[in-house]
Protein backbone atom coordinates (compact mmCIF):
# COMPACT_ATOMS: atom_id res chain seq x y z
CA UNK A 1 0.00 0.00 0.00
CA UNK A 2 1.37 3.38 -1.26
CA UNK A 3 -0.50 5.77 0.99
CA UNK A 4 -0.90 9.01 -1.42
CA UNK A 5 2.15 8.50 -3.38
CA UNK A 6 0.71 6.88 -6.81
CA UNK A 7 4.57 6.89 -7.88
CA UNK A 8 4.98 4.04 -5.02
CA UNK A 9 1.80 2.03 -6.02
CA UNK A 10 1.65 -1.82 -6.83
CA UNK A 11 -0.24 -1.47 -9.84
CA UNK A 12 0.40 2.17 -11.10
CA UNK A 13 -2.53 3.71 -13.27
CA UNK A 14 -2.39 7.19 -15.20
CA UNK A 15 -5.34 9.39 -14.65
CA UNK A 16 -7.85 8.22 -17.15
CA UNK A 17 -8.87 11.60 -18.48
CA UNK A 18 -5.18 12.83 -19.72
CA UNK A 19 -5.99 11.46 -23.64
CA UNK A 20 -3.12 9.43 -24.67
CA UNK A 21 -2.54 7.61 -27.79
CA UNK A 22 0.23 5.78 -29.04
CA UNK A 23 1.72 6.30 -32.42
CA UNK A 24 2.56 2.79 -33.77
CA UNK A 25 6.15 2.03 -32.02
CA UNK A 26 7.27 5.49 -32.77
CA UNK A 27 5.71 6.75 -29.60
CA UNK A 28 2.78 9.03 -28.29
CA UNK A 29 1.20 11.89 -27.60
CA UNK A 30 -0.78 12.77 -24.26
CA UNK A 31 -2.76 15.60 -23.51
CA UNK A 32 -2.66 17.54 -20.34
CA UNK A 33 -5.68 19.47 -20.49
CA UNK A 34 -5.20 21.24 -16.53
CA UNK A 35 -1.80 22.96 -18.83
CA UNK A 36 -3.10 22.77 -21.98
CA UNK A 37 -0.39 21.30 -23.63
CA UNK A 38 0.45 18.21 -25.32
CA UNK A 39 3.27 16.14 -24.32
CA UNK A 40 5.49 13.61 -26.65
CA UNK A 41 6.34 10.54 -24.94
CA UNK A 42 9.16 8.66 -26.93
CA UNK A 43 8.75 4.58 -27.63
CA UNK A 44 10.07 3.70 -24.01
CA UNK A 45 7.71 6.45 -22.42
CA UNK A 46 4.81 6.01 -24.34
CA UNK A 47 4.65 1.76 -23.66
CA UNK A 48 5.18 2.48 -20.11
CA UNK A 49 2.30 4.87 -20.21
CA UNK A 50 0.46 2.52 -21.90
CA UNK A 51 0.87 -0.55 -19.48
CA UNK A 52 0.11 2.04 -16.54
CA UNK A 53 -3.48 0.79 -16.28
CA UNK A 54 -3.74 0.01 -12.87
CA UNK A 55 -3.53 -3.94 -13.93
CA UNK A 56 -0.17 -4.14 -14.29
CA UNK A 57 1.87 -4.74 -11.52
CA UNK A 58 5.28 -3.10 -11.34
CA UNK A 59 7.31 -6.10 -11.62
CA UNK A 60 5.19 -7.30 -14.76
CA UNK A 61 6.28 -3.98 -16.12
CA UNK A 62 9.79 -4.40 -15.57
CA UNK A 63 9.68 -7.57 -17.02
CA UNK A 64 7.86 -6.37 -20.19
CA UNK A 65 9.99 -3.30 -20.46
CA UNK A 66 13.12 -5.22 -20.22
CA UNK A 67 12.23 -7.96 -22.52
CA UNK A 68 10.67 -5.42 -25.93
CA UNK A 69 13.67 -2.99 -24.82
CA UNK A 70 16.86 -5.36 -24.72
CA UNK A 71 17.77 -3.91 -21.18
CA UNK A 72 18.59 -5.51 -17.63
CA UNK A 73 15.47 -5.77 -15.07
CA UNK A 74 17.57 -3.59 -13.14
CA UNK A 75 17.63 -0.71 -15.70
CA UNK A 76 14.18 -1.02 -16.70
CA UNK A 77 12.62 -0.75 -13.20
CA UNK A 78 15.33 2.25 -12.85
CA UNK A 79 13.92 3.52 -15.89
CA UNK A 80 10.15 3.01 -14.56
CA UNK A 81 10.89 4.74 -11.02
CA UNK A 82 12.36 7.61 -12.30
CA UNK A 83 9.20 8.11 -15.02
CA UNK A 84 6.58 7.00 -12.22
CA UNK A 85 8.07 9.86 -10.17
CA UNK A 86 8.43 12.44 -13.60
CA UNK A 87 4.62 11.55 -14.10
CA UNK A 88 3.34 12.05 -10.46
CA UNK A 89 5.00 15.57 -9.97
CA UNK A 90 3.18 16.60 -13.16
CA UNK A 91 0.01 15.29 -11.72
CA UNK A 92 -0.71 12.30 -14.33
CA UNK A 93 -1.15 9.48 -11.85
CA UNK A 94 -4.48 8.44 -10.48
CA UNK A 95 -4.41 8.09 -6.66
CA UNK A 96 -4.59 4.37 -5.10
CA UNK A 97 -7.88 5.28 -4.10
CA UNK A 98 -9.42 5.79 -6.60
CA UNK A 99 -11.77 3.36 -8.08
CA UNK A 100 -9.83 0.43 -9.72
CA UNK A 101 -10.83 0.05 -13.10
CA UNK A 102 -12.87 -3.11 -13.96
CA UNK A 103 -10.81 -5.93 -14.31
CA UNK A 104 -8.55 -5.15 -11.46
CA UNK A 105 -7.80 -8.31 -9.58
CA UNK B 1 18.35 13.34 -42.53
CA UNK B 2 17.53 16.70 -44.27
CA UNK B 3 17.59 19.81 -42.42
CA UNK B 4 13.45 19.98 -42.73
CA UNK B 5 13.28 16.43 -40.91
CA UNK B 6 16.25 17.99 -38.71
CA UNK B 7 14.83 20.87 -37.19
CA UNK B 8 11.20 18.75 -37.27
CA UNK B 9 10.30 19.51 -33.19
CA UNK B 10 9.18 15.88 -31.46
CA UNK B 11 5.60 16.51 -31.91
CA UNK B 12 5.82 17.35 -35.13
CA UNK B 13 7.31 14.50 -36.48
CA UNK B 14 5.10 12.35 -34.29
CA UNK B 15 2.00 13.89 -36.35
CA UNK B 16 3.32 13.21 -39.33
CA UNK B 17 3.86 9.66 -38.33
CA UNK B 18 0.63 9.47 -37.32
CA UNK B 19 -0.55 11.11 -40.85
CA UNK B 20 1.45 8.56 -42.95
CA UNK B 21 0.19 5.38 -41.18
CA UNK B 22 -3.53 7.33 -41.24
CA UNK B 23 -3.91 7.07 -37.43
CA UNK B 24 -7.08 9.66 -37.15
CA UNK B 25 -6.20 11.58 -34.02
CA UNK B 26 -9.33 14.04 -34.74
CA UNK B 27 -12.34 13.80 -34.64
CA UNK B 28 -15.43 16.25 -34.75
CA UNK B 29 -18.67 15.45 -33.56
CA UNK B 30 -21.75 17.12 -34.79
CA UNK B 31 -24.31 16.40 -31.60
CA UNK B 32 -27.08 18.67 -33.43
CA UNK B 33 -28.24 20.66 -36.20
CA UNK B 34 -30.05 22.86 -33.25
CA UNK B 35 -28.97 26.39 -33.03
CA UNK B 36 -29.65 29.66 -31.41
CA UNK B 37 -28.32 31.84 -34.27
CA UNK B 38 -29.84 32.43 -37.68
CA UNK B 39 -26.52 32.82 -39.70
CA UNK B 40 -27.19 33.03 -43.48
CA UNK B 41 -24.16 31.78 -44.54
CA UNK B 42 -24.39 28.67 -42.47
CA UNK B 43 -23.05 25.31 -44.55
CA UNK B 44 -25.06 23.15 -42.62
CA UNK B 45 -28.07 21.31 -44.09
CA UNK B 46 -30.50 19.15 -41.94
CA UNK B 47 -32.37 16.23 -43.62
CA UNK B 48 -34.77 16.40 -40.82
CA UNK B 49 -34.14 12.69 -40.33
CA UNK B 50 -33.81 11.89 -36.20
CA UNK B 51 -30.87 13.38 -34.88
CA UNK B 52 -28.59 10.62 -32.28
CA UNK B 53 -30.45 10.27 -28.57
CA UNK B 54 -27.86 10.76 -26.17
CA UNK B 55 -27.63 7.26 -25.33
CA UNK B 56 -26.72 6.91 -29.15
CA UNK B 57 -24.18 9.43 -28.83
CA UNK B 58 -22.42 7.58 -25.85
CA UNK B 59 -22.53 4.44 -27.84
CA UNK B 60 -20.81 6.86 -30.62
CA UNK B 61 -18.46 8.26 -28.35
CA UNK B 62 -17.00 4.89 -27.01
CA UNK B 63 -16.69 3.54 -30.52
CA UNK B 64 -14.86 7.02 -31.38
CA UNK B 65 -12.40 6.30 -28.51
CA UNK B 66 -11.60 2.46 -29.24
CA UNK B 67 -10.32 3.65 -32.57
CA UNK B 68 -8.07 5.65 -30.47
CA UNK B 69 -8.67 9.26 -30.77
CA UNK B 70 -7.05 11.80 -29.10
CA UNK B 71 -8.89 15.05 -29.92
CA UNK B 72 -12.85 15.22 -29.91
CA UNK B 73 -14.45 18.22 -30.52
CA UNK B 74 -18.22 19.08 -30.18
CA UNK B 75 -19.79 20.87 -32.62
CA UNK B 76 -23.38 21.46 -34.37
CA UNK B 77 -25.51 23.10 -35.25
CA UNK B 78 -24.58 25.40 -32.14
CA UNK B 79 -23.06 22.03 -29.69
CA UNK B 80 -24.45 23.83 -26.65
CA UNK B 81 -27.64 23.95 -27.66
CA UNK B 82 -28.18 20.42 -27.19
CA UNK B 83 -30.22 19.44 -24.01
CA UNK B 84 -27.60 16.97 -22.67
CA UNK B 85 -24.64 18.59 -24.09
CA UNK B 86 -22.38 18.67 -21.03
CA UNK B 87 -23.55 15.23 -19.68
CA UNK B 88 -21.78 14.55 -23.53
CA UNK B 89 -18.84 16.66 -22.54
CA UNK B 90 -18.17 14.50 -19.14
CA UNK B 91 -18.31 11.71 -21.24
CA UNK B 92 -15.67 12.32 -23.56
CA UNK B 93 -13.49 13.32 -20.47
CA UNK B 94 -14.37 10.19 -18.85
CA UNK B 95 -13.69 8.22 -22.00
CA UNK B 96 -10.17 10.02 -22.16
CA UNK B 97 -10.20 11.99 -24.72
CA UNK B 98 -9.44 15.74 -25.61
CA UNK B 99 -12.56 17.81 -25.36
CA UNK B 100 -12.61 21.35 -28.31
CA UNK B 101 -15.81 22.67 -28.63
CA UNK B 102 -17.03 24.87 -31.56
CA UNK B 103 -19.50 27.29 -29.86
CA UNK B 104 -20.94 30.88 -31.18
CA UNK B 105 -20.57 31.69 -27.66
CA UNK B 106 -23.72 32.52 -26.80
CA UNK B 107 -24.78 30.99 -23.99
CA UNK B 108 -21.45 31.01 -22.53
CA UNK B 109 -22.31 34.57 -22.04
CA UNK B 110 -23.90 33.11 -18.59
CA UNK B 111 -20.70 32.73 -15.89
CA UNK B 112 -22.55 29.24 -14.98
CA UNK B 113 -22.45 27.94 -17.92
CA UNK B 114 -18.26 28.61 -18.11
CA UNK B 115 -18.01 27.07 -14.39
CA UNK B 116 -19.40 23.79 -15.84
CA UNK B 117 -17.17 24.25 -18.88
CA UNK B 118 -14.25 25.12 -16.67
CA UNK B 119 -14.92 21.71 -14.74
CA UNK B 120 -14.20 19.73 -17.73
CA UNK B 121 -10.67 20.97 -18.87
CA UNK B 122 -11.43 21.59 -22.51
CA UNK B 123 -8.10 21.90 -24.22
CA UNK B 124 -9.91 24.82 -26.21
CA UNK B 125 -12.89 26.93 -27.16
CA UNK B 126 -13.17 27.70 -30.45
CA UNK B 127 -16.05 30.47 -30.98
CA UNK B 128 -16.88 32.55 -34.04
CA UNK B 129 -17.44 36.28 -34.45
CA UNK B 130 -18.59 37.97 -37.50
CA UNK B 131 -17.95 41.67 -37.05
CA UNK B 132 -16.18 43.71 -35.00
CA UNK B 133 -19.43 45.81 -34.00
CA UNK B 134 -23.05 44.72 -32.69
CA UNK B 135 -25.00 45.79 -36.38
CA UNK B 136 -22.56 43.43 -38.51
CA UNK B 137 -22.41 40.89 -36.30
CA UNK B 138 -25.54 40.70 -36.21
CA UNK B 139 -26.51 41.53 -39.81
CA UNK B 140 -25.07 37.70 -40.26
CA UNK B 141 -26.46 35.59 -37.07
CA UNK B 142 -29.72 37.85 -36.86
CA UNK B 143 -30.05 37.35 -33.66
CA UNK B 144 -30.16 41.05 -31.27
CA UNK B 145 -27.46 41.15 -28.52
CA UNK B 146 -25.55 38.08 -29.86
CA UNK B 147 -22.72 40.37 -30.79
CA UNK B 148 -22.43 41.41 -26.67
CA UNK B 149 -23.32 38.06 -25.79
CA UNK B 150 -20.26 36.39 -27.92
CA UNK B 151 -18.14 39.37 -26.44
CA UNK B 152 -19.27 38.43 -22.87
CA UNK B 153 -18.44 34.77 -23.38
CA UNK B 154 -14.76 35.53 -24.63
CA UNK B 155 -14.47 37.45 -21.34
CA UNK B 156 -16.11 35.19 -19.05
CA UNK B 157 -13.84 32.27 -20.75
CA UNK B 158 -10.46 34.28 -20.37
CA UNK B 159 -11.71 34.58 -16.50
CA UNK B 160 -11.17 30.99 -15.92
CA UNK B 161 -8.46 30.36 -18.02
CA UNK B 162 -9.86 28.20 -20.90
CA UNK B 163 -7.96 28.77 -24.00
CA UNK B 164 -9.97 30.38 -26.38
CA UNK B 165 -9.30 30.74 -30.47
CA UNK B 166 -11.25 33.71 -32.59
CA UNK B 167 -12.85 32.29 -35.95
CA UNK B 168 -13.74 34.84 -38.72
CA UNK B 169 -15.31 33.45 -42.04
CA UNK B 170 -14.61 36.90 -44.16
CA UNK B 171 -17.68 38.16 -45.78
CA UNK B 172 -19.40 40.92 -47.70
CA UNK B 173 -20.37 42.47 -44.81
CA UNK B 174 -17.41 42.33 -42.81
CA UNK B 175 -14.64 42.86 -45.23
CA UNK B 176 -14.54 46.28 -44.06
CA UNK B 177 -13.89 45.50 -40.71
CA UNK B 178 -10.66 42.91 -40.54
CA UNK B 179 -8.98 45.60 -38.68
CA UNK B 180 -11.00 46.23 -36.12
CA UNK B 181 -11.96 43.06 -35.51
CA UNK B 182 -8.18 42.51 -34.76
CA UNK B 183 -8.45 44.87 -32.57
CA UNK B 184 -10.91 43.63 -30.89
CA UNK B 185 -9.17 40.66 -30.68
CA UNK B 186 -5.87 41.56 -29.39
CA UNK B 187 -8.04 43.51 -26.39
CA UNK B 188 -9.53 40.46 -25.67
CA UNK B 189 -6.33 38.88 -25.45
CA UNK B 190 -6.86 36.08 -28.11
CA UNK B 191 -5.79 34.90 -31.38
CA UNK B 192 -7.98 35.81 -34.14
CA UNK B 193 -7.69 33.38 -37.59
CA UNK B 194 -10.10 34.69 -40.52
CA UNK B 195 -11.20 32.28 -43.60
CA UNK B 196 -11.76 33.65 -46.58
CA UNK B 197 -13.31 30.66 -47.88
CA UNK B 198 -17.24 31.09 -47.87
CA UNK B 199 -18.57 27.04 -48.61
CA UNK B 200 -21.61 25.82 -50.16
CA UNK B 201 -24.02 24.20 -48.12
CA UNK B 202 -23.62 20.84 -47.22
CA UNK B 203 -26.80 20.17 -49.81
CA UNK B 204 -24.94 21.52 -52.44
CA UNK B 205 -27.00 24.51 -52.51
CA UNK B 206 -24.54 27.76 -53.38
CA UNK B 207 -27.20 30.15 -51.94
CA UNK B 208 -23.75 31.28 -49.01
CA UNK B 209 -21.87 32.48 -52.13
CA UNK B 210 -23.80 35.45 -52.73
CA UNK B 211 -21.72 36.53 -49.70
CA UNK B 212 -18.84 36.04 -50.38
CA UNK B 213 -15.70 39.11 -50.01
CA UNK B 214 -15.17 40.81 -53.04
CA UNK B 215 -12.20 39.36 -54.96
CA UNK B 216 -9.80 42.48 -54.94
CA UNK B 217 -10.66 42.27 -51.15
CA UNK B 218 -9.18 38.32 -51.23
CA UNK B 219 -6.64 39.83 -53.09
CA UNK B 220 -5.52 42.29 -50.29
CA UNK B 221 -6.22 39.87 -47.26
CA UNK B 222 -3.61 37.36 -48.92
CA UNK B 223 -1.33 39.99 -49.82
CA UNK B 224 -0.32 43.20 -47.83
CA UNK B 225 -2.67 42.55 -45.06
CA UNK B 226 -2.03 39.28 -44.30
CA UNK B 227 1.30 40.09 -41.92
CA UNK B 228 -0.29 42.64 -40.25
CA UNK B 229 -3.89 40.66 -39.62
CA UNK B 230 -1.92 37.50 -38.34
CA UNK B 231 1.24 39.24 -36.21
CA UNK B 232 3.74 39.15 -38.44
CA UNK B 233 3.46 35.37 -40.18
CA UNK B 234 3.41 34.93 -43.45
CA UNK B 235 0.54 33.17 -45.79
CA UNK B 236 0.09 28.92 -45.23
CA UNK B 237 1.14 27.58 -48.09
CA UNK B 238 -1.03 24.26 -47.80
CA UNK B 239 -3.68 23.07 -45.36
CA UNK B 240 -3.40 23.18 -42.44
CA UNK B 241 -3.65 19.35 -41.47
CA UNK B 242 -1.82 18.34 -44.41
CA UNK B 243 0.93 16.92 -42.04
CA UNK B 244 3.46 15.75 -44.40
CA UNK B 245 2.73 17.02 -47.66
CA UNK B 246 2.21 13.56 -49.39
CA UNK B 247 -1.54 14.81 -49.28
CA UNK B 248 -3.52 17.89 -49.68
CA UNK B 249 -5.19 17.77 -46.64
CA UNK B 250 -5.92 14.61 -43.87
CA UNK B 251 -9.55 14.29 -45.04
CA UNK B 252 -10.13 10.43 -43.82
CA UNK B 253 -6.51 10.24 -42.75
CA UNK B 254 -6.20 12.52 -39.45
CA UNK B 255 -9.63 12.71 -38.86
CA UNK B 256 -12.68 12.59 -39.39
CA UNK B 257 -16.82 13.83 -38.45
CA UNK B 258 -20.02 12.35 -37.47
CA UNK B 259 -22.69 13.90 -37.96
CA UNK B 260 -25.94 14.16 -36.03
CA UNK B 261 -27.45 10.94 -37.62
CA UNK B 262 -24.60 9.19 -36.34
CA UNK B 263 -22.99 9.09 -40.77
CA UNK B 264 -19.37 8.98 -40.36
CA UNK B 265 -17.90 11.40 -42.68
CA UNK B 266 -14.27 11.90 -43.98
CA UNK B 267 -14.23 15.10 -42.86
CA UNK B 268 -16.60 18.22 -42.31
CA UNK B 269 -16.33 19.34 -45.97
CA UNK B 270 -16.00 16.28 -47.63
CA UNK B 271 -19.13 14.32 -46.65
CA UNK B 272 -19.37 11.00 -48.56
CA UNK B 273 -20.97 8.78 -46.16
CA UNK B 274 -18.67 5.63 -45.20
CA UNK B 275 -20.93 3.93 -42.45
CA UNK B 276 -23.35 4.75 -39.52
CA UNK B 277 -21.41 4.97 -36.83
CA UNK B 278 -25.04 2.98 -34.93
CA UNK B 279 -24.67 0.30 -37.64
CA UNK B 280 -21.28 -1.17 -36.78
CA UNK B 281 -20.12 -3.05 -34.25
CA UNK B 282 -16.41 -1.58 -34.35
CA UNK B 283 -15.07 1.14 -36.45
CA UNK B 284 -11.50 -0.01 -36.25
CA UNK B 285 -11.81 -2.54 -39.39
CA UNK B 286 -13.87 -0.23 -41.49
CA UNK B 287 -11.32 2.76 -40.87
CA UNK B 288 -8.58 0.74 -42.73
CA UNK B 289 -10.62 -1.10 -45.56
CA UNK B 290 -13.59 1.43 -46.40
CA UNK B 291 -13.83 1.66 -50.05
CA UNK B 292 -15.36 5.36 -49.48
CA UNK B 293 -12.20 6.21 -47.45
CA UNK B 294 -9.52 4.59 -49.33
CA UNK B 295 -10.96 6.71 -52.48
CA UNK B 296 -11.19 9.47 -50.64
CA UNK B 297 -7.54 9.36 -49.46
CA UNK B 298 -6.47 8.36 -53.40
CA UNK B 299 -7.98 11.81 -54.41
CA UNK B 300 -6.33 13.69 -51.64
CA UNK B 301 -2.97 12.28 -52.87
CA UNK B 302 -4.13 12.32 -56.22
CA UNK B 303 -5.22 16.43 -55.98
CA UNK B 304 -1.30 17.03 -54.03
CA UNK B 305 -0.15 15.56 -57.55
CA UNK B 306 -2.49 17.78 -60.17
CA UNK B 307 -1.65 20.99 -57.62
CA UNK B 308 2.31 20.54 -58.36
CA UNK B 309 1.75 20.48 -61.98
CA UNK B 310 -0.27 23.12 -62.63
CA UNK B 311 1.43 25.46 -65.60
CA UNK B 312 0.64 28.46 -63.91
CA UNK B 313 3.42 27.43 -60.88
CA UNK B 314 1.00 28.69 -58.05
CA UNK B 315 0.17 24.89 -57.05
CA UNK B 316 2.26 25.06 -53.74
CA UNK B 317 0.58 28.16 -52.72
CA UNK B 318 -2.79 26.34 -52.99
CA UNK B 319 -5.05 25.75 -49.58
CA UNK B 320 -7.63 23.18 -51.89
CA UNK B 321 -10.56 21.45 -50.29
CA UNK B 322 -11.55 18.46 -52.11
CA UNK B 323 -14.98 18.88 -50.32
CA UNK B 324 -15.57 21.90 -51.49
CA UNK B 325 -14.18 20.99 -55.25
CA UNK B 326 -17.12 18.40 -55.12
CA UNK B 327 -19.53 20.26 -54.29
CA UNK B 328 -19.08 23.62 -56.41
CA UNK B 329 -17.71 21.75 -60.03
CA UNK B 330 -18.74 18.62 -59.50
CA UNK B 331 -15.61 16.82 -59.72
CA UNK B 332 -13.41 16.70 -56.25
CA UNK B 333 -10.37 17.33 -57.69
CA UNK B 334 -11.82 20.54 -60.03
CA UNK B 335 -10.97 23.97 -59.52
CA UNK B 336 -13.00 26.08 -57.65
CA UNK B 337 -12.70 30.24 -58.39
CA UNK B 338 -11.65 31.23 -54.37
CA UNK B 339 -9.00 28.53 -54.25
CA UNK B 340 -7.52 29.76 -57.40
CA UNK B 341 -8.12 33.40 -56.42
CA UNK B 342 -6.77 32.86 -52.96
CA UNK B 343 -3.22 30.81 -54.61
CA UNK B 344 -2.71 33.88 -56.94
CA UNK B 345 -2.66 35.87 -54.33
CA UNK B 346 -0.55 33.85 -52.00
CA UNK B 347 2.02 33.45 -54.86
CA UNK B 348 2.34 37.45 -55.18
CA UNK B 349 2.78 37.53 -51.83
CA UNK B 350 5.79 35.44 -51.64
CA UNK B 351 7.42 36.50 -54.79
CA UNK B 352 7.19 40.19 -53.66
CA UNK B 353 9.32 39.00 -50.41
CA UNK B 354 11.67 37.18 -52.56
CA UNK B 355 12.03 40.31 -54.69
CA UNK B 356 12.34 42.35 -51.48
CA UNK B 357 15.02 39.88 -50.38
CA UNK B 358 17.34 40.07 -53.66
CA UNK B 359 17.21 43.59 -53.30
CA UNK B 360 18.36 43.97 -49.51
CA UNK B 361 20.98 41.52 -50.10
CA UNK B 362 22.10 43.54 -53.32
CA UNK B 363 21.82 46.73 -50.97
CA UNK B 364 23.88 44.87 -48.47
CA UNK B 365 26.26 43.55 -51.12
CA UNK B 366 26.74 47.04 -52.24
Amino acid sequence: MSGSKPYLSERPRRKPDNAYRAVGDDGGLVVVPTRNQVKVLNPLGSRIFALLDGRHTRDEIVAIIAGEFEVTEEQARQDLDEYLRELEAEGMLAPDDESAPEGTP
Amino acid sequence: MSDAAAKMNPYTSLLNKAFAQSIPLNCQMEITYRCNHLCTFCYNSPSGAREMTTEQIFEALRKVTELGVLYLTLTGGEAMCHKDFFKIAKEVRRLGMALRVYTNGYLLADKRMVRRLADLDPIEVEISIHGARPETHEALTHIKGSFHKTVQAIENLNEVGIKVLLKTPITRLNQGELFEMKALARRLKRNLVFDAVITPKDDGSLDPLSLRPDDELVRKYWGEWYSELHDGQLPPKANHCASDGSANCGTGRAGFTIDPYGNILPCVAFRRKVANILEVDDIRPLWVSSPVLNEVRDLSVQARELLDKRPEGDGSYFTFCLGVAEVQTGDPLGIYPQAAINAKAVKRNYDLLQIGASREDKANSA
